[in-house]
């Protein structure tokens, strides 16, 4: 009889734990797979959304390359007619190259920053792999070897660009560049100067080279885009003098 | 044999029956089967080992789970995770009792050889 109690007592407790078991299990998928749905339903907006503006994008970027194909035209026009409007068309082409809004080609240095990967997983989110003074930093060397053109992951680099963090991104030219990414800078310039520029010791600041691999080599044909978005000039006036 | 038959029972029922308890309870239920477990290995090595009481077994079954769910309140409140204290102690005499009850085994099959 007391054989019989204990076990039915046993038989009893198993049947708690095998309940209690099997409902956390329960539980724990429906919290997992209600974090997911939950991240699922919003993504797809996003990402419907991002699709949308960048076909929008694209779409205004075929207007204004015609549209530059008809400036050109008309220029060519005008240039053609006598020598004085033919230097002031050369004149104005180089302007262009300096403001950044003609595509440009030639012999430079390529920089590559490729982040360490991350072998522990840890903190992969709060730490930066790549923050906007390396860039700054980088341009510099790169302006002070006398780059001519310059584009960090095809943004071009204006006179009127700026590097810097905004939220979780590194914002140029109002595009966003990645903490944790793979950048190429291209550089347009005499290649041999511009290399040691970035070979000196210093160049490159160490806490980027610590977090990235950082490789750069010369070549003979670099492409460098154009700055995208007009000039805006709503303050600075040139000064007429009388 | 009991024990399967139940935990059979008792998997069954949480399949089923779909009875709700408040998802702030999860952790609490964590640690209790935890504490549960570790008391059926006991339970089991006594069985091997012939001493096996029923008694003991169900007031260490209840006991121990009561006993980390107070941990785990405790801890809650006093913003220290005294829940690993249970955690770590039931696991570890979950790995004890299993090394015994391998040991036994062997050796019993040792003997019949």
């Amino acid at each position: 009889m007391k054989k019989f109690k204990s076990q039915i007592s046993i038989g009893l407790i198993c049947i708690l734990l095998g309940f209690m078991i099997t409902y956390q299990f329960k539980v724990i998928n429906k919290q997992n797979s209600a974090a997911a749905v939950d991240s699922d339903a919003t993504t797809p907006e996003i990402i419907i959304e991002n699709e949308q503006l960048k076909n929008s994008k694209l779409d205004m970027q075929k207007k204004i390359d015609e549209l530059d194909a008809k400036t050109k035209e008309y220029e060519n026009a005008a240039g053609g007619r006598d020598t004085a409007s033919e230097l002031l068309n050369k004149e104005l082409s180089e302007t262009r190259i300096l403001t950044g809004e003609t595509e440009v080609q030639g012999q430079g240095l390529i920089i590559y920053i490729e982040p360490k990967s991350d072998i522990f997983g840890s903190g992969t989110l709060n730490n930066k792999a790549i923050i906007d003074q390396d860039l700054v930093h980088i341009v510099n060397e790169l302006n002070s070897g006398g780059a001519e053109a310059i584009s960090i992951n095809d943004i071009r680099y204006t006179s009127r660009t700026g590097i810097r963090e905004a939220g979780n991104a590194i914002l140029i030219n109002d595009e966003k560049i990645s903490y944790n990414d793979r950048v190429v800078i291209k550089a347009i310039g005499e290649s041999g100067i511009l290399y040691g520029a970035i070979d000196f010791t210093g160049a490159i600041p160490s806490t980027l080279l610590n977090s990235c691999d950082v490789t750069f080599e010369k070549s003979d044909k670099i492409t460098v885009p154009k700055y995208n978005k007009t000039y805006k000039f709503e303050y600075a006036k040139p000064i007429v003098e009388k | 044999m009991v024990a399967f038959v139940g935990l059979l029972i008792g998997v069954i029922l949480g399949v089923v029956w779909n009875i709700d308890i408040p998802v702030k309870f999860s952790p609490y239920i964590s640690v209790a089967i935890f504490a549960c477990i570790d008391s059926v290995f006991g339970a089991i090595r006594g069985s091997i080992s012939q001493n096996f009481r029923a008694d003991i077994f169900i007031s260490g079954f209840f006991g121990n789970a009561a006993l980390a769910v107070a941990m785990v309140y405790l801890g809650d409140k006093l913003g220290i995770p005294i829940y690993l204290a249970a955690v770590i102690v039931f696991g570890g005499r979950i790995f004890n009792n299993f090394a015994i009850i391998r040991r036994q085994l062997l050796d019993k099959t040792k003997s019949h050889q």
